[in-house]
């Protein structure tokens, strides 16, 4: 094989359903299903041979309320998902590679996905079904691999004395005797209320979420991907749309939600992704850190007190000891660790009372780390409150005083510090109680 | 009433209700509107225009569109005049200057597809080459007077009442009906045009489809271009003016999206139909011709504004966003 590309892979019979759905909202179900059907009837194309065959994959399945003739648009979520997995499997492959295929679906879609698995299977079909649900795996599958962090570490036969409790100490397993992952001990009062969220929901993506933050307390908020962790984090400060509930700082209703309400109670927010949302990569350093202070340094008639932004960056610079040529260097020519840190003391130079911020410490060097954990931890201290969207847990819980979980969209669990442990947190995080 | 509600959920249903509409007004008002006089022109006007606009809906199906067509229509026009002096008979001609429209297309295909430049970036450039380039073989053509009497049979030839382009247009609306029904490449532009990442995966291949649809767009801009300087029975410099604005709105109001996906050939025919019975009805109806640019204006940002509207609500019923 000397390319290997989508197109070689279709060749080879190998069919992959893809996390994203990779469906076409302006065509009709049945050319879903069949996007390469080329019969004809009287030198037209059959439609209706097209819809049939569409019908049968569909009966096949038990699909009753998706007609071969809807537009794809009007279908549900859990449908399209369904439509997609459909398309692969009228391709009639030798394997099948399914990503994370229930993430769209809900409860009984879910298991009527299982059930098609396992009757293709019995069939002779290979199947490979990429998941962060264990019930599901441990229902499906003959062998389990794992992976963590971009690693192989093992294989295991999917027999009956295979526990959860296996797959999830495989998952963790990372060696915490590292002094960069001490564990924290709490002993936080929870007295004062900073920020309150209320039912905040949205169907499909978030279940009504309630979350209370205390005054210098550290929050954390853990979840698989696809959990509705980036859901609730980006809602709570009005980046998203929400459908309904609250979110009170000290007591008063934000109304209207928005970024900029917040910022004007003293709540900050950290994005998770330093490059496409956080930094603005080819301006220097001090108009980075001057973006959400420029009123505070501007005197009467609207000038820009360069002296005293230049004062407040080069504090900050000390501060995170930020290795920089001069003031003016622009952010993309700094390592990741130094772009993480301008882009924090973007975030703190208003001095915020509450701080949420998502993945800290994201795709940075060692040192770099434990400096920025060290100095979250002094903020908390200080009496600012903090909350930390993280999908990793050692961080976690280093930071804070207590970690929610979340799964399927839901807030499913709370842990305090006295008991955190990765085998908790991963229960809550992958495994459904009720099955 | 299933089947009422059916026609109207058809993307083009709202240019041909404003189409019925502006008839019916024009009916009503009376006068010359079903003159004999009044339909020809009519006619020499909506022909052409349909002819580009069915390369434009192609573009647009696909989520990109061309604004260099005015200047290739422009240039057919002097090239075919530029080929008369030089004393070329007439099948000549037409073929060079589609072979030019060809040649056009494929730029724009390429700088598009392969080079990987923003459509607006590409096609504007293309379009002032192709006005200069016009502009520079004008001074050599614009003492010609008059085409040859055969040449302007083109233009205002009739067959059972309808002139020779009518018919063309009429052909191609069938043709490109069939091709973007029942064809595997015309049924492909509405998925590559739906999502060009799925389409990839797929195993559509996207940039044999942008760069065919362009190319099939610079040789119906050429045909245009030669149908309706043959009508004008002189060579002009203005030939083409302003008329891939004209195409894209018609495309728009015929059902057409910028977003890519949808779109249909008779869509393109009925949207350029609309715009030319705007401009007929401020005409007969002695209108002030300034406001009909507003008004056109306004009815393209309704029918997106609806258009973008009902799409929001679904998707919020759906919970997609």
């Amino acid at each position: 094989m000397k390319t290997y590309t989508p197109s070689s892979a279709h060749e080879m019979g190998i069919r992959m359903v893809h996390q994203e759905l990779a469906v076409f909202e302006n065509m009709t179900v049945a050319e879903n299903v069949y996007p390469d059907f080329k019969e004809k009837k009287n030198g037209f194309l059959d439609r209706k041979r097209l819809n049939e065959k569409t019908q049968e994959q569909l009966n096949l399945f038990g699909l009753k309320t998706i007609r071969p003739s809807a537009p794809m648009a009007s279908v549900t979520l859990g449908g399209q998902q369904m439509v997609e997995i459909l398309r692969c499997i009228a391709a009639h492959p030798k394997v099948l590679i399914l990503d994370e295929p229930t993430s769209g679906l809900n409860d009984s879609e879910a298991e009527l996905l299982m059930g098609i698995l396992r009757r293709l299977k019995s069939e002779g079909l290979t199947i490979l079904y990429i998941s962060h649900r264990l019930n599901e795996i441990m229902q499906i599958s003959d062998r389990v691999t794992i992976m963590r962090d971009g690693q192989y570490v093992t294989t295991l036969d999917n027999g009956p004395e295979l526990t959860e409790a296996d797959l999830i100490n495989n998952m963790v397993g990372r060696d915490l005797s590292d002094s960069l992952y001490s564990i924290k001990q709490s002993g936080h009062r929870q007295e004062e209320a900073l920020l309150e969220v209320k039912g905040l929901q949205k169907k499909n993506s978030l279940n009504p979420a309630d979350l209370t933050l205390y005054r210098g307390e550290v929050v954390g908020v853990f979840g698989l991907e696809g959990s509705g962790v980036v859901k609730l984090s980006r809602m709570m400060y009005g980046l998203e749309r929400r459908e309904g509930g609250e979110v009170l700082v000290k007591d008063r209703v934000v109304k209207p939600l928005t970024p900029r309400a917040m910022t004007d109670r003293k709540v900050m927010y950290l994005n998770n992704n330093r490059k496409m949302a956080g930094l603005l990569l080819d301006m220097p350093v001090t108009d980075n850190v001057s973006l959400p202070i420029l009123k505070k340094v501007s005197g009467k008639g609207g000038m820009i007190n360069f002296k005293q932004l230049q004062q407040i960056s080069t504090e900050f610079i000390q501060k995170f000891s930020i290795a920089l040529p001069s003031l003016t260097t622009r952010p993309r020519n700094l390592s990741g660790g130094n772009q993480q840190k301008v882009m924090l003391s973007a975030c703190l130079a208003p001095e915020p009372e509450i701080v949420i911020v998502n993945e800290p410490t994201r795709g940075i060097d060692v040192g770099a780390k434990a400096e920025i954990h060290s100095f979250l931890l002094d903020l908390a201290a200080n009496g600012v409150g903090i909350i930390v969207f993280s999908s990793e847990m050692p961080e976690l819980m280093k930071l804070c005083d207590r970690i929610l979980v979340m799964r399927s969209n839901s807030i499913v669990g709370e842990v305090p510090s006295s008991e955190f442990s990765e085998q908790t947190i991963m229960r809550y995080a992958a495994v459904d109680e009720n099955e | 009433m299933e089947a009422v509600n059916r026609i109207i959920k058809k993307n083009e249903f709202i240019s041909a209700a404003l189409c019925a509409a502006l008839v019916l007004l024009l009916t009503v008002a009376g006068g010359v509107f079903w003159s004999r006089g009044n339909l020809d022109s009519l006619q020499a006007n909506i022909a052409p225009t349909a002819i580009m606009a069915f390369g434009m809906m192609f573009l647009l199906i696909l989520g990109y569109f061309d604004l260099s067509i005015s200047s290739t229509m422009l240039l057919a026009g002097i090239l075919s005049a530029k080929f008369t002096m030089m004393g070329l008979p007439i099948p000549a001609i037409v073929l060079l200057v589609l072979l030019a429209g060809v040649a056009m297309g494929l730029l724009n295909g390429f700088l598009v597809s392969v080079v990987g430049i923003n459509a607006l970036i590409a096609t504007i450039s293309t379009q002032y080459m192709g006005y200069g380039l016009a502009m520079t073989l004008w001074d050599g053509v614009r003492g010609m007077g008059r085409f040859s009497d055969s040449f302007v049979a083109l233009g205002s030839g009739k067959f059972l009442g309808l002139y020779w382009m009518t018919w063309v247009m009429l052909l191609l609306l069938a043709g490109f009906w069939y091709f973007l029904h029942s064809t595997p490449t015309g049924r492909s532009l509405y998925f590559v045009g739906g999502n060009r990442e799925a389409a990839k995966l797929m195993g559509f291949n996207n940039r044999r489809v942008v760069l065919l649809a362009y190319t099939v767009t610079g040789l119906l801009a050429a045909l245009a271009g030669v149908l309706a300087v043959a009508r004008i029975e002189s060579p002009t410099q203005y030939l083409g003016e302003n008329i891939h604005m004209t195409c894209m709105i018609a495309c728009v109001v015929g059902g057409g999206s910028f977003a890519g996906g949808k779109g249909s050939a008779l869509g393109a025919v009925l949207g350029v139909t609309f715009m030319s019975l705007m401009t007929n009805m401020f005409t007969l109806l002695k209108l002030k011709p300034q406001f009909q640019n507003i008004i056109v204006g306004l009815i393209l940002i309704a029918v997106i504004v609806l258009d973008g509207w009902s799409n929001l609500k679904k998707m919020r019923e759906q919970g997609k966003i």
